[in-house]
């Protein structure tokens, strides 16, 4: 596996992009303080601050990203909260000007609209992620992104077909 | 030990248009400039102590542990573990807690904040746990940094940069704890990553504990942008 900064642009080489994204096996990352507040199966930060490593040498990064993010909301219940974990942070850091990226974001949040109705009753059970990760009660975690991010800086309710 | 607010009990109502409205004004304010009461800008000062050498902190430690016992508890797999009690004195278990007593602190990305805190009523993970140090602590490393978050990151393990790219840090203190079920992790939770290390300290030397699920409207947010 490539160096850290290269990692992103090593999994667009293999086409892996989504187990990246999804921290399957060596793609995972884990927070390096206790202190650091996510539960989620890799520690998305991590990987976003890797993909805008990598958006600097390779233009095409943000459109693997997309796809990736897309991919990811074709898949199973995990996989679709995972693209809106992500969909969260790219907006907060879209607000907060720290976004090196284009990306077609109302796009995927429409997206991710659509899908969200589709697992419903899986969100309020247990989601389990390829690398073993458990998540409970990611219903909770959607509306929280819902209320404090989607509506009110793109008015768009993710939950509307819920 | 008052374990009431378990995760039963936590409210999942949405927000109505009211409250939407009372968040987007709550988000401007923590996305906008900020206000001198609230957002505690870095100060020229930050730059000097970022120049110094890291402060020596005379609270780091470590628990009383031998690295085979250290070795052998985490060998176990997560959920399995052993109860702190099962192999941490009775004495140093309350030694270590009374330092948490006057009051809890932990730190977070400006963006966690906005996604895990903003819109909950309690604060903490599904599994009522919730990973704080003694505040003071946190008040160690305030007066040290002077508004300069790295010396954060550098004291509690973060990554360099890692608050800059959340945005900023929001400081979160908690005064009234006697309800809070502070207790000893014992590497079962779900906070505890693969750098969890038994007997109450961060991998660091930081001391660290874990209560039930914190109120809300229990907290103090202090926010640092950090430039």
């Amino acid at each position: 596996m490539a160096g850290k900064d290269g990692r992103f642009r090593d999994a667009m080489t293999r086409g892996e992009v989504v187990p990246f994204l999804r921290g399957d096996g060596d793609y995972r990352k884990v927070p390096t303080s206790d202190f650091a507040g996510e539960d989620a199966p890799t520690d998305t930060w991590q990987a976003l601050r890797e993909i805008y490593e990598a958006a600097e040498m390779t233009p095409e990064t943000g459109k693997a990203l997309s796809d990736g993010i897309r991919a990811l909301l074709e898949g199973t219940a995990g996989d679709v909260y995972l693209a809106i974990l992500y969909l969260t942070r790219l907006v907060l850091a879209e607000q907060g000007n720290r976004l090196p990226l284009q990306l077609p974001l109302r796009e995927l949040l429409s997206a991710a609209r659509e899908k969200i109705g589709e697992h419903r009753e899986a969100f309020s059970g247990e989601l389990i992620f390829p690398n073993g990760f458990v998540k409970k009660e990611a219903m909770e975690d959607l509306q929280g992104w819902n209320e404090a991010v989607f509506l009110p800086f793109y008015k768009v309710d993710i939950l509307k077909n819920a | 030990m008052n374990m009431s607010m378990n995760k039963t009990s936590r409210p999942k109502k949405r927000l109505n248009t009211a409250g939407v409205w009372l968040l987007i004004t709550a988000l401007l304010f923590l996305f906008g400039t900020g206000s001198p009461a609230f957002a505690e800008k870095a100060s020229a000062d930050s730059a000097a102590v970022a120049g110094e050498a890291a402060p020596t902190w005379k609270w780091l430690g470590k628990a009383p542990l031998t690295a085979e016992q250290v070795q052998e508890i985490l060998a176990v797999p997560k959920g399995e573990r052993p109860d702190p009690s099962a192999y941490l004195d009775k004495k140093y278990i309350c030694r270590h807690l009374k330092e948490f007593r006057s009051g809890v602190s932990f730190v977070m990305g400006l963006d966690n904040y906005v996604m895990y805190v903003l819109t909950r009523k309690f604060i903490g993970r599904e599994d009522n746990s919730c990973f704080v140090m003694p505040k003071t602590v946190c008040d160690d490393i305030a007066k040290a940094a002077k508004g300069d978050i790295s010396v954060y990151e550098q004291a509690l393990g973060f990554e360099p940069g890692y608050f800059k790219g959340h945005g900023g840090l929001v400081r979160i203190d908690v005064l009234d704890v006697e309800d809070l079920h502070i207790r000893i992790p014992s590497g079962n939770e779900a906070g505890a990553n693969a750098w969890w290390l038994p007997g109450g300290y961060t991998s660091g030397g930081v001391p660290e504990a874990i209560t039930d699920l914190i109120p809300k409207s229990r907290i103090l947010v202090t926010r640092l942008q950090g430039e």
